[in-house]
Formats: structure tokens, C-alpha cells, sequence
């Protein structure tokens, strides 16, 4: 069932009415309408509000339907309920007294949406993420109640992105944060699995921190600049229910995804193309986008409304629709001695080399001076 | 003829299994299950034990109120649940031994009785019984009749028989107890059909040393569980849920048939309550066919906190009646 063409309806109805519709049917899941409650709310008459409905059901956007309710709780009662009991099986209110009524209802049958218990965010290795803090307060007034966002920040790793062992100390770390929050949380009366929003080297580490430990499970789950390798396993992860879905977020000039895979081991552009399992993982493109421009003030607020909310508590994270903007699915990795294998130690000799030249320069620069007094 | 008529008492589908299990005709109406019945009793179609086999399955199993205990260590590993000669000689020697694996009885007593108890190594039931007979009128009967020059209109009224079954049952390997009345509710009733099982059953084993399930914190569990069961795999959905606080109470729920827990709008009120500042009061689940358990159709349970009972609103069989105890045990 699609939206109703709200414009032209205002035409020849209550605008009073076209308002309160507008924001029921932008409410996800499923919708009961009645021309009383629409009344009640609305302060329009009851026959108006039920012409409006009847309209909307003969386009095909509501289904009408004919119950009985009992006039003492209002429950909706089966023909047999109504017919076998002498009173309402709901409130037992005698059915002698006051007959239940028929009542015409208006549907929107939808699956229930599912609800973000707690989140995590994880920044980049060029940044301490102050995006985190924006997201946040974005999400803490988005929703009628608490939804708690655990800010994981590691620091600023460059050099230590490219060495095994530094690698591997920040997944040990994310894998002891995450258990420690999950159980925080499940203390607290929340669920223990986070939704996850991880960018740029946060996305390598998520990856490979849920690889690592076959016992760690996160909830649904959005990368950003991603730079995990395009053909990275998600599918074992999800079938291990360490995940339940993946959206991957492709900026389409997204220049640090594209390198890393030269300097980064094991990690590829899927920030920039997207990975190769298109079944398993949804996409989305942000056109014209760079590296970390999902997190500007000025876009952030949008794509959580239009891509990232929906995701998160849409029924299905799985469905895909392919956006026309993501490149053909056929990654695969670079000669070896070009991929982040001698490669990386030659940019790291290369950056270190330049950082000795710079110190010599700036050690023999204050040798003269000194000399000069 | 009583047979028939406990027969007939049953819900419609049941009927129609027994039937066909027998390989007889069913029919439509209840009127061709009766005519077809009769027929199948009296071919010789339909034995006695086939009879006997359907009623334990199906009497006195739904629709009904159910008081819920776990079972402690202290009973079920007593050694006289090993050797069923050991809890014979119980029964005999508390004067039971008539009752004591009677077939099933197809009397229909006035007052409230004791009809049998059975022990099959892992169970433990004792069955109550107790008749009632009303008049259901048959215009098909009416005739006229002139008497002395005058006019007569005679009326037709059938009368109808249906019995009530109370149980208790012990399932030894669920670690649950569970007294069933199919009494309506009412505190002196069912207290007195409590003290009644109580009674009986405490000449068998310590009755008292059962542990009273508590409904009120089932009420919270299961609401939660359908909260955190976002993928339906354990098939139980509350449509209300009503959860006090000391001086203030919340109540939620639905007017149709879908849970309140599918409207997002109100979940998310839900989500916000912190289970552990309230207590279960009152609460309406639909039980229904999922991935995690073993039922076939939807099934309302409610479920009464204040005094710790369950009421089940359609007639079933038993195994799905266990099903139903053993998810509460379970989740709730």
C-alpha cells in the first residue's frame, strides 16, 4: 500500500483531517482507524472523517472492514464471541444490557517495525569523531524514550592502522568493549545487543573483531566510508546470527576507502563500490559524496531520517533494492606486492623517512642558529 | 445414551477427528455427528476404547481456569515415582484402590467426584467429574393435539447433559503441577475445589511442598518477551497488559486481534517502563503456532496475577494445554 496524494485531497476535505492523517500514515507498522477516533481527534464530524476513509479505502490504501466490539471495553468480538458468551469474554460485561455494536474499521496492514534498543559508534583512524557526539543528539531526539549510544573512541591510530600487531591489540579492545557495555545494558534493562554505526577504520575493526570472536553478536548494522574488503564474509557472520543485517553506505567519490587497500591489510574500497554480495547486503549511495561527508551537519540529519532510521527498524534489513549508483559487484584484490603487504612497510619507510628528514632539517636549522649568536 | 452425549459435548473439531479416525462419515451439523455417532457405536465402529482414548486427549482439557505450581526436588526425586507398585499400595492404603487406574467413567454425578487416578510412571492425574443437565429447545418436536374439543400446543425442549472435569496432574519429567477447573470463576468455588485436590492429593505426597507459580511475575516476562521477540520465534503476544505500580497502575492494549505490541507508536510508550518498578496484574497473551514451540493455531490464555491463576478460552487437547504450561514455565 502506497501514500495517499495528500494535495489533492486537501482540495475537497478538512484540512484538519489531511494533517492528522499525514502523521498516522508516516507512522511505520500497522494502522486501525475508525471514523471516531478520527473525529474525536480531529473535531471534525463522523461522517466526514468516515467519507474520507471510504475514499481512501476505494483507492485502495486502507482496507475496510465490519466487527463487532463490545460498547463497555471496545475490544473487537468474533462472530463466535459474540453469539456463544452471554457476556464480553474481554471486560465481562453482560451482553444483556447493552448489545456489542458493529464497527467499521480502516486498515493499513503492515509488519512491525523493530525497535533500536541501544547503539554503538565507532569513528575513523583520522579522526576522534566528533560526528559521534552530533549522532547522538540526533538520535536522543528522535525517538519518545531513551535509546542509550555508547561512544567507543580508540584515538588517533594512522600509523598503528597498517601494523598487524596494533591491529590486532584495537580488536581485542572493541571485542571487550562490546562486552562490557552489552552486559551494562542488560543490567539495566535493555537488550544486550547494540545496532552498530562504524565508519572508515571503525568499520575494519567491527568486521574483524566479530571474525575474531565467534561469540560476539551486534544487532543491525551501518558502515560508513567503508574499507573492509568488498568480498569480506558477511554472510558466515549473519548465518551465525553474530549479525543480523548489513547496510553498507557508499560515498561515490570516496577517496580513503579506495587506498586503503594498498596500505591497510586485509581491507578494500567497499566504501566506494560496495561489497560483492549484493543478496545479503543492502546498499545505499551517497552520489558525488566523500569520505566522511555522511556525518556533515548539513546531510547527517537526512540520510538518518531517509536511509539509516528505515533500515534500523524496518521488519527486513535484508531486502536490497540496487541502487543504479553502485558499481558492478566484481572487486578482487590487487597483485600481491601491491596490496598492503611490502607495500605498507614501504609507505611507512617512506613516511618514516620523510619524518627523519624533516627532524635533521629542524635539528640542523637550530645547530646554525645556535652558531649564528 | 451418555456416551453420546459426552461425546457431543466436545468441541465440534474434536468431534470430527474422532470420527475420522474411525473412518466414519462425519456430516455438517452437529445433528449428522450425532445420527453418524450412534450409528458408529452401534456397528460396533467405534469401540469403547477408542472412546476412552479420545476423552483423555480432549475432556475437560481448555477452557478452562489453571492454578500452576512447580514441582520441588524435594517430591520429584522421591523414590516412590520409581516403582509404580510403591504408589499403588499409596493409593490403596488411602482408600482409593477402586478409583486407582479406572477407565475412564462416563457417569455423570450429581455432586463433584473422584473418578479416577492414574500414575504412568511420569504423570500423576486424579479426575474429578460432576454432571449437569439443562433443556435446549427443538421446534422440530413441537406438535398440536386436540384433547377433550380443545386445542393443545405441545412444545419441544431437549435436555442436555455436559460434565464438568476438574484435574490435578503432576508431570514429573516438567517439573510442574497443575490443579484445571472447569468451574467459572468464583473465590469461595474455587477455593473449595482447591482444598478438594489439596485434600486427595496430600494423602498421595506433601501437596504443601509444591511451590505456587507466580502469575504476576509471568506477566512481566512474557510481555517482555514479545517486546524483545522482534522475529516471532516464540509465538506469544500479549494484546493487554495491565502493570501496577504501588498507587498507579499502566494499561496496555489492543483492540483487534494483533498484539498492542505491533502498534509502534504505543511499544515505544512500553519501552520506556522499566519492568522491575512494576507487577503483573492482568494480561491477555495469544499462544500461537511459531518456530520456537510446538502449537498449530492461536490460542487466548489470560493470565490473572492477584490470584495466580490462568484462564485458557477455547477447548483443546491435552498435549496442547502442556505445551501452553510448559512455554509459561519456560519464558514466563
Amino acid at each position: 500500500m502506497g501514500s495517499p496524494n495528500w494535495d489533492q485531497l486537501k482540495a475537497h476535505h478538512d484540512p484538519r483531517l489531511i494533517k492528522t492523517l499525514t502523521l498516522l500514515f508516516s507512522t511505520p507498522g500497522p494502522l486501525e482507524i475508525t471514523a471516531k477516533f478520527l473525529s474525536e481527534r480531529t473535531s471534525v464530524a463522523e461522517n466526514e472523517c468516515s467519507r474520507l476513509l471510504e475514499e481512501l479505502a476505494a483507492s485502495g490504501l486502507l482496507i475496510q472492514t465490519e466487527n463487532f466490539a463490545c460498547t463497555q471495553c471496545e475490544r473487537l468480538l468474533t462472530k463466535e464471541e459474540v453469539q456463544g458468551d452471554e457476556v464480553c469474554p474481554y471486560c465481562e460485561h453482560p451482553f444483556a444490557e447493552k448489545k456489542p455494536i458493529i464497527v467499521h474499521r480502516f486498515i493499513r496492514e503492515a509488519p512491525r517495525t523493530r525497535d533500536i534498543i541501544w547503539m554503538l559508534t565507532l569513528h575513523g583512524m583520522n579522526t576522534r569523531g566528533s560526528w559521534q557526539e552530533d549522532l547522538n543528539w540526533l538520535v536522543s531526539r528522535s525517538y519518545g524514550r531513551m535509546v542509550p549510544v555508547a561512544i567507543y573512541k580508540y584515538g588517533i591510530v594512522r600509523p598503528g592502522a597498517v601494523l598487524r600487531f596494533r591491529q590486532r591489540a584495537l580488536v581485542r579492545g572493541l571485542i571487550a568493549r562490546i562486552r562490557r557495555l552489552s552486559g551494562e545494558t542488560r543490567a539495566a534493562g535493555f537488550g544486550s545487543m547494540p545496532d552498530v554505526i562504524a565508519h572508515s577504520f571503525g568499520t575494519w575493526l567491527l568486521g574483524h573483531a566479530l571474525r575474531a570472536d565467534p561469540t560476539l553478536r551486534v544487532g543491525r548494522v551501518i558502515l560508513a566510508g567503508c574499507i573492509l574488503r568488498p568480498d569480506f564474509d558477511w554472510k558466515e557472520l549473519i548465518d551465525r546470527q553474530q549479525v543480523q543485517a548489513v547496510l553498507c553506505h557508499v560515498a561515490s567519490k570516496d577517496g580513503w576507502s579506495g587506498i586503503a587497500h594498498y596500505v591497510i591489510p586485509d581491507s578494500g574500497p567497499s566504501g566506494r563500490q560496495g561489497f560483492n554480495d549484493r543478496m545479503n547486503i543492502r546498499h545505499a549511495v551517497l552520489r558525488g559524496g566523500h569520505h566522511s561527508d555522511f556525518f556533515r551537519l548539513d546531510l547527517m540529519p537526512g540520510l538518518f531520517a531517509r536511509v539509516w532510521q528505515p533500515f534500523l527498524t524496518g521488519a527486513n534489513g535484508k531486502g536490497n533494492v540496487i541502487d543504479p549508483g553502485l558499481p558492478e559487484p566484481n572487486w578482487s584484490q590487487a597483485w600481491w606486492p601491491l596490496r598492503a603487504t611490502v607495500f605498507r612497510f614501504f609507505v611507512l619507510a617512506i613516511v618514516s623517512g620523510l619524518v627523519l628528514v624533516i627532524l635533521l632539517a629542524v635539528a640542523f636549522g637550530l645547530v646554525d642558529l645556535w652558531k649564528s649568536f | 445414551m451418555l456416551v453420546g452425549q459426552i461425546i457431543l459435548a466436545q468441541g465440534n473439531v474434536f468431534i470430527k477427528e474422532l470420527l475420522r479416525s474411525a473412518g466414519v462419515r462425519i456430516g455438517t451439523t452437529k445433528a449428522d455427528f450425532e445420527r453418524n455417532l450412534m450409528d458408529a457405536i452401534d456397528n460396533g465402529v467405534l469401540r469403547r476404547e477408542d472412546i476412552e482414548a479420545w476423552l483423555v486427549e480432549v475432556e475437560g482439557w481448555g477452557n478452562q481456569h489453571i492454578y500452576l505450581f512447580k514441582v520441588p526436588s524435594i517430591i520429584a526425586k522421591d523414590s516412590i515415582w520409581l516403582d509404580q507398585a510403591k504408589v499403588e499400595k499409596k493409593i490403596t492404603a488411602s482408600g482409593f484402590a477402586n478409583i486407582w487406574n479406572a477407565p475412564v467413567s462416563f457417569e455423570f454425578p450429581e455432586q463433584q467426584k473422584l473418578t479416577g487416578i492414574q500414575f504412568d510412571g511420569s504423570n500423576l492425574r486424579l479426575t474429578w467429574h460432576q454432571g449437569q443437565s439443562w433443556l435446549v429447545r427443538d421446534k422440530t418436536k413441537d406438535y398440536g393435539q386436540e384433547i377433550d374439543g380443545d386445542e393443545y400446543e405441545f412444545q419441544a425442549y431437549r435436555r442436555r447433559a455436559e460434565r464438568a472435569v476438574m484435574h490435578f496432574e503432576m508431570v514429573l519429567p516438567l517439573r510442574l503441577a497443575a490443579i484445571f477447573i472447569q468451574t467459572p470463576w468464583g473465590e469461595i468455588e474455587h477455593e473449595t475445589a482447591l482444598k478438594e485436590v489439596s485434600k486427595i492429593a496430600s494423602s498421595i505426597f506433601d501437596f504443601d511442598s509444591l511451590e505456587e507459580y507466580k502469575v504476576s511475575l509471568a506477566i512481566k516476562h512474557l510481555d517482555q518477551l514479545g517486546l524483545d521477540d522482534q522475529q516471532g520465534q516464540y509465538g506469544i503476544q500479549p494484546s493487554m497488559a495491565r502493570l501496577d505500580s504501588p498507587g498507579a497502575y499502566v494499561e496496555f492494549g489492543s483492540v483487534g486481534e494483533k498484539s498492542y505490541q505491533d502498534f509502534t507508536p504505543v511499544r515505544e510508550v512500553r519501552r520506556a517502563l522499566k519492568p522491575a518498578y512494576f507487577t503483573g496484574n492482568k494480561s491477555d497473551f495469544m499462544f500461537s503456532a511459531a518456530p520456537k514451540n510446538a502449537l498449530s493455531r492461536k490460542i487466548r490464555v489470560t493470565f490473572y496475577g492477584k490470584d495466580d491463576r490462568i484462564r485458557l478460552w477455547m477447548q483443546m487437547k491435552a498435549r496442547e494445554v502442556w505445551e501452553i504450561l510448559r512455554m509459561i514455565k519456560t519464558h514466563g
